[in-house]
């Protein structure tokens, strides 16, 4: 009977280890502010999947290990859908987490039927140097390939002045860009 | 008990390993072997991406492609012996090593069992041993005239570049620190940490480790001086390379890129990609990734001293020099094409275009006999 108790303590710990574990490691992403927001006309992301590049700078956080360090982030604004405001767009940082190679989308279909892991047919992020792919439907979410996680995302303020503001950028991004 | 259970573990990784069955080549960085027959200079250039046709074999002086074969899926090592007839390249997606005859360009044969996604391997100039690293944290060794793994080495890091010296006496086993993304591949029940050091091995003493050489940070593509005696090698969070004298097993300087403060700012936690040898040795070249450029640096000096950059295409990962040393073959995966550069005016001659998406990685240039004669099979 004891043993019982014992055991069903146990088991109860470690249910609930797995739900904090859970809930830690699905934690929102920290956002950090740019040095100075980007703006990019609506114009020129009208069509989608026309990516419209950038470069947002940041420095690193106090408590990081280099604080205060200028860091450059690369990122591309597109449109995923045919409205003509700011809800479909994403701004996406197009260096691989894995190893800082070069991200780019793949929207020719005929090279998409021919890339591994795709089998929707919608446009891929794709990393020249190791071959990870991420969902661009989705905001640059990992489909497959050795990067541990999906691009870094940047924030969109919103649209003023026919202008998109880009004012944050994951965090986690600048300490390993 | 620590011992025993350690030993229990390798044990298991070595069961686990077991199937194989397996054959070898190469200095991963071709240009380093005098020629003392007729020979046939070929590139061989490993697309990353794309399940045919992912090996292009081109025609050095004319720079024509003479073939395009399919091997292993995402190929990541390459390496050839000496005599240069055949070539032994890793794919870490299908984890199997395939033989090429590289007289007639045909595969001899596809070995597999080499553990987690093999990778950037070396042979020594004979033949005899091909050192086979594997993600999991250990090197193979692989006799190839008994056909069968002799030895396994255990580096801690994850098994990623080897360098073999001319003479055949040390193998130097470069494991990659890696990170969050690295860990997720099985580390087949090994323990694995970021030792930031590289492993010396006496080949001729049955492959025991005889020292390490500690370089400050995650070790990157390595290259080898034709005289055994320096080793210039990438390394994490430094752009540019650190110089290895291999007798004193000691790091004895830097060559740093000159970077603007904006360059700098586009790469605070990046490292070079890819190394070579050329100019007789007298200049030392390697890739700026997130920078589209190659950085050139005369190593007559200590430390070494930039002396050009070269613009190229978009994420230069791979370099290799031609037999002679004075042209260069730069990788670019993310533009998909191989700038060919000239060693003596530091200029681009011409490039080549690969398919979109084909994305050319690692390459090697060989003096392949054009008869067959003396040969490692």
């Amino acid at each position: 009977m004891r043993r019982r108790t014992l055991l069903g303590f146990a088991l109860m710990l470690a249910g609930l280890g797995r739900r904090a574990w859970a809930q830690v490691t699905n934690a929102p992403p920290r956002f950090i502010a740019l040095t100075k927001p980007v703006r990019i006309p609506l114009d020129s992301v009208a069509i989608p999947w026309h990516p419209a590049p950038f470069v947002g700078e940041a420095v690193l956080p106090p408590g990081s290990q280099t604080p205060g360090q200028r860091v450059l982030i690369k990122g591309v604004l597109y449109r995923k859908d045919t409205s003509n405001d700011a809800s479909g767009l994403s701004a996406l940082s197009v260096i691989c987490p894995h190893e800082q190679c070069a991200i780019a989308l793949v929207t020719d279909p005929e090279r998409l039927a021919k890339m591994s892991g795709n089998t929707s047919g919608r446009p891929l992020f794709e990393c020249a140097c190791h071959f990870s792919k991420f969902d661009a439907s989705e905001d640059g979410a990992w489909i497959s390939g050795v990067a541990y996680r999906g691009m870094f995302r940047f924030r969109i303020a919103g649209v003023a002045d026919g202008s998109v503001e880009i004012n944050e950028i994951e965090e986690e991004a600048l300490s390993v860009v | 008990m620590k011992l025993r259970q350690l030993t229990l573990i390798f044990a298991v990784a070595l069961l686990a390993t077991f199937t194989l069955k397996a054959q070898t080549s190469g200095n991963g960085q071709g240009g380093y072997w005098p020629t003392t027959a007729q020979t046939h200079e070929k590139l061989y250039v490993n697309s990353g991406e794309g399940d045919v046709n992912n090996l292009t074999i081109i025609d050095v002086k004319t720079m024509k492609i003479i073939k395009k074969m399919t091997t292993g899926k995402h190929p990541h090592g390459v390496a050839s012996p000496k005599t240069q007839d055949v070539l032994y390249i890793a794919s870490e997606t299908e984890g199997t090593v395939t033989k090429l005859d590289t007289i007639k360009d045909e595969i001899i044969e596809v070995y597999g069992g080499w553990g987690t996604e093999p990778q950037e391997s070396d042979i020594t100039p004979d033949g005899r041993f091909l050192y086979q690293p594997s993600y999991a944290g250990y090197w193979n060794v692989f006799d190839t005239q008994k056909k069968e793994i002799v030895s396994y080495i255990h580096t801690l890091g994850i098994g990623h570049n080897t360098l073999i010296d001319p003479q055949g006496h040390f193998a130097y086993l470069f494991p990659i620190k890696g990170g969050p993304g690295h860990w997720r591949r099985p580390s087949l029940g090994l323990p694995r940490t970021q030792p930031n050091e590289v492993t010396v091995v006496d080949i001729t003493k049955n492959h025991q480790v005889v020292g390490t050489i500690p370089v400050g940070d995650g070790p990157r593509p390595p290259i080898m001086s034709a005289d055994g005696k320096r080793i210039y090698m990438d390394v994490d969070r430094f752009m540019g390379f650190l110089v290895i004298d291999t007798e004193a097993r000691k790091v004895i300087s830097k060559a740093a890129m000159n970077l603007t403060a904006d360059e700098q700012a586009q790469v605070p936690n990046g490292h070079a990609h890819g190394i070579a040898i050329g100019n007789g040795g007298k200049e030392v070249w390697t890739n700026a990734t997130g920078l589209d450029a190659v950085f050139v640096f005369d190593v007559t000096v200590t430390p070494p001293k930039q002396i050009a950059r070269i613009p190229v295409g978009a994420g230069p990962y791979w370099i290799v020099p031609s037999q002679d040393g004075m042209t260069m073959f730069v990788a670019c995966p993310a533009s998909d094409e191989m700038m060919v550069l000239d060693v003596a005016t530091k200029k681009m001659k011409t490039s080549f275009k690969f398919p979109a998406g084909d994305h050319p990685v690692r390459m090697i240039d060989l003096a392949v006999p054009v008869r067959t004669q003396v040969t490692s099979r």
